[in-house]
This record gives C-alpha cells, structure tokens and sequence, in this order.
C-alpha cells in the first residue's frame, strides 16, 4: 500500500531524518546511515501506517543502544555524546523542576564543569574537537577566537537574563568548575606520579599540575570555611527569642526599605546585625528576604534595598568593635 | 574438514534478532523487505524501524550469523541502491536450533494442559 504523500513532501521528510541521523555514533552512522535512509524512504512510500512517532522511538531506542553498545565495547565515545548527555540532563532538570522563566537557564551553569568532569573520559584531544567550530572558521587561529567567544555566550545570557545577580551564577560557575577541574588534576597528577614511581624521567608535567590543583583546592575550600564562619557572626546569643526592640525595629525597617531608619539604628543603637530571623539577616539581598516575609517589592523600588544591604554589611562588619560584641 | 558451526553460543536470540533472522531463512533481503516480513511474520506485533533494524544487523553480522551478499541469486531482486543480506553458514545452524528450542518449549508448555484435559475427559 502506498501513503498519499507528494514528492515535495517525502523529500522534506527524508530531509529531516537525515539530519536525526547525527543521534547516533559517528561510526554507525557513516557505515549505516544511507541504509537507515533508504530504510526510512521506503517506510514513508510503502508502509501504511508509517508515522513520525513511530520513526522517532524507533530513533531514540536504537541510537541509546548503539551509544551504550560502543561504551561497552571499550571505545570512546565521541565528545559529541557527553554534550548531548548534558543538554539531555539540562532539559530533564529543566522540565522535572518546578520552574520560573530564568530558572529555565539555571542548568547552563553546569555545563562548563559538566564538560570538564568528561575530561577523563575523552582526553584532551577529543574534548578540544567538540569546541572547534569547523563550518564558521577555517584556520586555527580563527578556531580559537570563536571558541574564546563562544565561552562568553552563558555569562552573557546569565548577564542579559538576570542583570545585577548574573554575578552569582557566573560565580558558581567558575567554583564549579575550579572544583572539578582541580580534583581531576589531583586524581591525574597522583595516579601518574604512583605509576611513574620507577621512572623519574617527566615527573615535573604531573607536578606542575599538582601543585596549582592543590593550591586552587585549598583556597576555594579556606574561603567556603572563611565564609562559613563569617556567616554565623561573633560568639553571642543571637536568636530570636533574644532580640531586643531596636533590633526588630531594625529588620523591620530593613524588609520596608526605610534607608533612614536603617541608618538611624544602625548609628544610635546596637541593634543585632547577627540575629537568626527565620528570613535570614538580609544582609545580601534585603529585597529577596523581605518578599520572602510577603512583602512585594516592585523592579523599580530596588535601590533602597540595594542600599540597605550594602549598609548593613558594613554595619556587621563594624558592629563588634562598636558594641563590643554584646547583643543589644 | 572444517567441524560444523556450534549454534549454542548464539541461543537464545534476542527478539529482533531473531526476527529478523527467520526472514533471512527465506532467503536474501535488503532491509525493507526484512521489516516487511517480520511485520508478517509476526502477525503485526513487531514494526521493526529502521534504527532497530541497523542495529541489530550491526550485531548479527560481527557475530557471524548474516553476511552481505553482493551477487542476487534472482535478477529481478537487483537494485543497487539497497544492500542484500543472507544467512551463514553459521546463521542457518543458530536458526534452525532456535526454531527447535522455541518448538520444544511450546511443546513443553502444552504438554500439561492437554494432559489435564485428557484427565477430566476420562
């Protein structure tokens, strides 16, 4: 039985499959890929109850066997598969997480450590061949300007999509991917030292990784602690149960965006800058803390949050010499 | 003399694979009349595309069972553009004992039935 389909239309078709072909491993493909063509042609010209649904689970299951077919089979898979593992990751936490419309670009921040945790898998060559740009430029030298500028397309996605926060995720970002980056040079540069350990010869290349992975450890992990031990400010009381008038007044006017009487407090009294308040201390984002509380607060009202938190971040900075580190 | 292939390796077939197997046991195809006659042969039940279809022929030719053929043993099968595949050597004995396995098994699953029926009759 043949489908009522005009040439225009089958063609298009046959288009559209060829181009899903890139789905399965380069070496299926190029020993398969006219088959599965002609296979698919046939389908649409013959088969009576042909469909795309049909095609396209007949696409997914088949080219997931063959990836894990090859992994098994010991052979690399090419760098292309780990960026399509990525992007299927980020789709699946995209659509499995209840999400608000920035939230949608959240997974990003996770590529770059995502492509760097397959550094073992592929090495170093095959990963560098997944970012060179072959179509747009043709020399070296042209490869790696576009792929200079292609590392700046998530910051500047991040910085047109959330504007003055796009910091923090560029931040999480480069943590993640110092973290990543430095653990595989450490796991790389011992196991190398450990198998090289009757030869001496080209033991500076493991060291001259080992050394600054260990370094960039270090520092990121004294600064989380650093930070960490900042965040629950000098010894003292400072529950809530245990604050004093003025410190609630202080929050209070901190959640409402009155700059005044936050300057007020802050300059006449020892309001607690350190108090638990199940919002948080709004010291980094007042804005966010307050609408935490229910109180909206619309874009073009941000400046005097903005100001409040910068404030009272210097306010806790100052407020155990001034006060003496006595809670009210 | 060459000793003859040993098929128990091979068994069980997994169900494409076996599939498409039995379609090649009526001799050479290229890839679309092999789904056409698995959809055949098995009522309707299996609509093989060609992504499964590939694979699968991917994985009978490595392991020895197909192979592709380049003369047509029947002019009028000669169409350049499609690949033929037949049976081996080799492909033939695992299809004949997977038939066999398969005929024993339904065999072994009636038996007690018509044996109960048999009981209630007397």
């Amino acid at each position: 039985m043949t489908t009522v389909q005009s040439p225009e239309a089958l063609e298009r078709s046959v288009r559209h499959y060829r181009r899903l072909l890139v789905l399965y491993p380069r070496e299926f493909r190029d020993e398969y890929g006219d088959d599965l063509v002609q296979g698919f042609r046939d389908l649409m010209i013959f088969s009576r109850d042909h469909s795309w649904w049909r095609t396209t689970r007949d696409l997914v299951t088949s080219a997931t066997g063959e990836h894990f077919a090859q992994i098994a089979s010991g052979n690399r898979p090419p760098p292309r598969t780990i960026l399509l593992i990525a992007l299927a990751i980020a789709v699946g936490i995209v659509v499995g997480a209840p999400t608000s419309p920035e939230a949608l670009l959240a997974p990003l921040f996770l590529v770059p450590p995502l492509v760097l945790a397959g550094l073992p898998i592929f090495g170093v060559a095959k990963l560098r061949e997944a970012f060179v740009v072959r179509r747009a430029t043709g020399s070296p030298v042209g490869r790696t300007v576009a792929l200079g500028l292609a590392s700046f397309v998530p910051a500047a996605v991040f910085l047109a999509v959330f504007g003055g926060e796009a910091g923090y995720w560029i931040f999480v970002s480069i943590s993640l991917t110092l973290i990543v980056g430095s653990g595989l040079g450490i796991v790389w540069a011992m196991s190398t030292l450990l198998s090289k350990s009757g030869a001496p010869a080209g033991r500076w290349r493991p060291a001259l990784v080992l050394i600054p992975s260990v370094a960039i450890l270090a520092f990121i992990i004294g600064a989380s602690v650093n930070s960490w031990r900042n965040s629950l400010g000098p010894p003292g009381d400072h529950s809530v149960a245990n604050a004093s008038t003025d410190t609630r007044a202080l929050w209070d006017a901190a959640d409402t965006g009155d700059v005044d009487e936050v300057l007020r407090l802050t300059t006449t009294t020892c309001a607690d800058p350190w108090v638990k308040f199940p919002h948080g201390n709004g010291r980094h984002n007042a804005k966010g803390q307050a609408e935490t509380r229910g109180i909206e607060v619309p874009d073009d009202q941000e400046a005097p949050f903005d100001e409040i938190a910068d404030h009272l971040g210097r306010y806790q900075s100052q407020w155990s010499d001034r006060c003496d580190a006595e809670a009210d | 003399m060459t000793d003859a292939p040993d098929p128990a390796p091979h068994l069980p077939l997994a169900p494409a694979a076996l599939h498409i197997v039995l379609a090649l046991n009526r001799g050479e195809r290229h890839g679309y009349a092999i789904m056409g006659d698995v959809e055949t042969l098995s009522d309707g039940v299996i609509k093989m595309g060609p992504g499964t279809l590939y694979g699968t022929i991917k994985k009978l030719v490595a392991q020895g069972l197909i192979e592709q053929t380049e003369s047509r043993s029947d002019p009028a099968l000669d169409d350049q553009r499609r690949k033929y595949y037949r049976l081996t050597a080799l492909g033939e004995a695992v299809c004949a004992s997977e038939i066999q396995r398969l005929a024993n098994l339904v065999e072994r699953t009636r038996r007690p039935a018509t044996t109960r029926l048999l009981g209630e009759l007397s």
